[in-house]
């Protein structure tokens, strides 16, 4: 007996460096696949990012445009631009932004904390909230929350992140005039003399935007797993016993209905990060996203390269976080680990 | 929320009233932020607000003095000697002097992706106050670097060079939230007029978003696209501003089956259709500029002959009736091209008068220009085929078929670009790849001017001198100009704009010429 839980216990250890090393490999190949494909895509667009950065209408002698090359590095081979760039990054670097003029991590430093701060707002509230709408429809199956419920779920998923929040910016912006029209800060005013208030108050729009559309993906998923909890066997015999409502929900419902809340929740980071590309664009707000635009547009490579790569970690973290949360919740899913 | 509808209303302040303080919202403005290293200073009168640069132009677009006090040229043209303004100082208090502008042009000189200053052989500041350029060769043109170059301050410049900016401009930078706004405050030290504004602050918000912030009242003057002219908003003024900004098409004037360069890469050259001097002249006299700026820029625009039409280089000779329709296709008549199949299309030895036009996809005017031209052109019996591509497709076919082309510089080095002999086969200048001796020697003579007078006679000769030329009714068109654009500004009422000289290309920072002497009327 004793022996046969020390050799558990010691398989338990190999299984997890086991499953340590194949996520770490997986993530380094990722990073190298993301890459190269980026790369490749930024080579094959139609934008010339010489032409990009001086402009459709600026002419350049040829001395100039000369310089320009050499200065982009594109005078090598797109196989020799892409090793010098992985050899750069693999020592730390990850390349000057031929945009900004500046290094790429101060230009990602700078712009990536007014980014989490959106994303993250809107993870949270649109989990919360479409979790709980999802428990409620479920639970009134059928009736009228239910009805209002999906239908509002229906609407939300078939609207387009960036129509919503022009609908925002009209109604609530121009017309009513509560909020304002974009940026992160007030008009005019130093950024170090920013109330928080003031931040809150620019930051509400494409917060709200980016939350509401994310509401319905889980508030649907919840609903159909909830429903399902509702009519299994442990249910109908919790109900025979004569548990309702809340305690039903504590009991029963709360577990079984959560792990695909949470998964979903942490695999839509990728889906977060599309969503907050465009609200940062309709509402001018200087975040990841809209540098990402700018990056691609202009044919920065050094610079999308390594928010494509940020952003690739951060996708690769959500669904790493998503399955050690199920693992910790449930533990069939442990022992599967 | 109550807290937070406060915040954002005491932040608007400055906008809606006439208050000291403006909101300005003209485009997405970021980009090369203060520091010409990274492009600040290749859009017109983008340096205006906090720097100042050796000569500016001023409301009739001649070149003045700015910090130069006075300059000279030399009787042979290649030594330019300029005396800086004793009164000149920077943000900081501290005096401007000759070393300061030295050292920018070499920077600018060394570095030479964003300025063109290949013809600058040497500079010497001679003292404290006197500053000379020698020149490898002449370039009365050199006039538009002067003016559009930012002086640096030596001391003070380094690679944070934009988060601090210090320059010799009428404002100061108070505060640069990089992608967001900037805040200007005035210079106590500047050497000119005291300015009427204690804050100025410049939003990097994009098109709609800037009308949007307009129809919410939180800014004093905004861009409009001419397709929301109509808009109307209480309290504000469309303003509307003549430009140089030009559009036109670009026709090849060699026979098909040349070879070339644009940029570097060789390509094909010549077309049979358009090579034929009558095809190019029925379209100069028979399209219908004004139809065309009606449809294309809903009104907001006018009729464009030349390059540079309303300069003072602007030759009026160049003028004429356009919409002739009859007479455009006697000219094809005269020219030996008649419609014997009776489709409506003329033809010439069995060929028929057909072309590509090649518009760029991603650019809405260009490509509403090259439909209504290809509808009119088919009045006239000619078929034009209007093609969208990329950039990098017109500059690969570029020379071989016809594109809606574009241009308008406080200068007349692009007279020398577009149409000089000399230019064919370098970047992508002389896209028609046309030549005329007597065109070529008044463009020279232009260059090699020592005073912008000579230079200007030559510039008005090189368009028509009587005989031939590259515009006019009877010249040679290699590029029929079409359009000019206007730019639109929806302004809050009463705010005066200064006298503004003719807009060059670009809306977002055209307007700052006169930034200056902006001040409320009455």
């Amino acid at each position: 007996m004793e022996r046969l839980k020390s050799r558990s216990a010691r398989t338990g250890t190999a299984g997890l460096v086991r499953s340590v090393t194949i996520r770490v490999l997986r993530f380094a190949t990722l990073l190298i696949g993301v890459s190269v494909l980026a790369f490749a895509l930024v080579l094959n667009s139609p934008v010339d990012p010489i032409q990009a950065y001086i402009g459709a209408d600026v002419n350049v002698t040829d001395e100039q445009l000369a310089r320009l090359r050499e200065y982009w590095g594109l005078d090598g081979s797109p196989i020799e631009q892409y090793s010098a760039w992985a050899r750069a990054m693999l020592e730390g670097d990850l390349g000057v932004s031929t945009l900004y003029k500046a290094p790429v991590s101060a230009v990602i430093g700078e712009r990536f904390w007014a980014s989490v701060a959106l994303m993250g707002v809107a993870w949270v509230l649109s989990g919360v909230l479409g979790y709980c709408l999802g428990v409620i429809a479920a639970f009134h199956r059928g009736r009228l929350a239910d009805r209002i419920i999906t239908g509002y779920s229906y609407v939300l998923s078939s609207t387009p992140t960036f129509w919503l929040g022009i609908i925002f910016l009209v109604a609530f912006a121009v017309r009513l005039g509560w909020f304002p029209v974009g940026l992160a800060g007030p008009h005019g005013v130093p950024a170090d003399e920013v109330t928080f208030a003031q931040r809150l108050h620019h930051f509400a729009l494409p917060a709200a935007t980016l939350s509401l559309i994310g509401v319905a993906n889980i508030a649907m998923h919840t609903r159909e797993r909830m429903t399902d909890v509702l009519h299994s066997d442990y249910v109908v015999f919790a109900r025979a016993r004569g548990e309702r409502g809340g305690s039903l929900f504590r009991n029963h419902g709360l577990r079984n209905s959560i792990v695909p809340a949470v998964t979903l929740q942490f695999a839509y980071f990728a889906e977060l990060f599309g969503g907050s590309v465009l609200a940062e664009t309709v509402f001018s707000y200087p975040g990841l996203g809209s540098t990402l635009t700018a990056s691609a547009l202009g044919g920065d490579v050094p610079l999308l390269l390594g928010i494509v790569l940020i952003s690739s970690a951060f996708v690769f973290a959500g669904n790493l976080i998503a399955d050690l949360i199920n693992a910790a919740i449930d533990p069939r899913v442990r022992n599967r680990l | 929320m109550a807290t937070g509808c406060a915040a954002g209303n005491s932040g608007a302040a400055g906008a809606g009233a006439r208050g000291t303080e403006l909101v300005i919202a003209v485009g997405d403005i970021a980009g090369g932020e203060f520091d010409p290293l990274k492009g600040w200073g290749s859009r017109p009168a983008q340096i205006r607000p906090i720097h100042s640069s050796l000569l500016a132009i001023d409301s009739k677009v001649n070149f003045v003095d700015d910090l130069a006090s006075k300059y000279s040229v030399s009787e042979d043209a290649l030594v330019w000697s300029f005396t800086v303004r004793d009164n000149a100082r920077w943000s900081t208090g501290e005096p401007v002097t000759a070393q300061d502008v030295a050292f920018t042009y070499e920077l600018l000189k060394k570095d030479g992706t964003r300025f063109d200053l290949s013809f600058v052989d040497k500079i010497v500041a001679v003292d404290d106050s006197h500053v000379e350029f020698r020149l490898s060769e002449p370039r009365s043109t050199f006039v538009s670097e002067l003016s559009e170059i930012p002086i640096l301050p030596k001391a003070h410049y380094g690679p944070d060079y934009s988060s601090d900016p210090i320059g010799s401009g009428p404002y100061r930078v108070k505060d640069f939230q990089d992608g967001q706004q900037v805040i200007l405050e005035p210079n106590p030290y500047w050497y000119g007029d005291t300015v009427k504004f204690t804050k100025l602050t410049f939003l990097f918000l994009a098109e709609d978003a800037a009308l949007a912030a307009a129809k919410s009242g939180s800014v004093d003057i905004a861009y409009v696209p001419p397709a929301f002219a109509d808009q109307k908003i209480p309290g504000m003024t469309l303003q509307s501003f003549e430009t140089v900004d030009s559009r036109g098409l670009t026709l090849p004037t060699l026979p098909a089956g040349n070879s070339g360069k644009i940029r570097g890469n060789d390509v094909k050259v010549g077309n049979d259709v358009t090579s034929d001097p009558a095809v190019r002249r029925a379209l100069n006299i028979g399209l219908d500029r004004e139809g065309i700026v009606e449809l294309v820029l809903q009104g907001h625009g006018r009729p464009a002959y030349t390059l540079v039409d309303g300069l003072p280089w602007f030759n009026e000779e160049t003028v004429f009736e356009d919409g002739r329709t009859d007479d455009a296709k006697q000219i094809l008549e005269k020219g030996g091209w008649a419609d014997s199949d009776g489709d409506g299309i003329v033809e010439k030895d069995g060929a028929k008068a057909q072309f590509t036009l090649l518009y760029p996809s991603d650019d809405q005017l260009r490509s509403d220009l090259a439909l209504v031209v290809a509808d009119q052109a088919r009045k006239l019996g000619i078929e034009i085929t209007a093609k969208g591509t990329t950039w990098d497709g017109i500059y690969l076919d570029g020379k071989a078929n016809a594109v809606t082309w574009g241009g308008g510089r406080h200068h007349a080095h692009q007279l020398f670009g577009m149409y000089s002999s000399k230019t064919i086969d370098t970047g992508y200048n002389n896209m028609p790849q046309y030549s005329n001796a007597a065109v070529d020697k008044h463009l020279s003579a232009g260059l090699a001017a020592t005073t912008p007078e000579e230079a200007n006679k030559s510039w008005k000769l090189a368009q028509w001198d009587g005989k031939s030329g590259f515009a006019g009714e009877n010249g040679d068109a290699p590029i029929v100009w079409l359009v000019r654009i206007d730019h639109l500004y929806l302004v809050r009422d009463g705010l005066d704009l200064g006298d503004q000289p003719i807009q060059g290309h670009g809306h977002e920072w055209a307007l700052f010429n006169t930034i200056a002497d902006w001040k409320w009327s009455g």
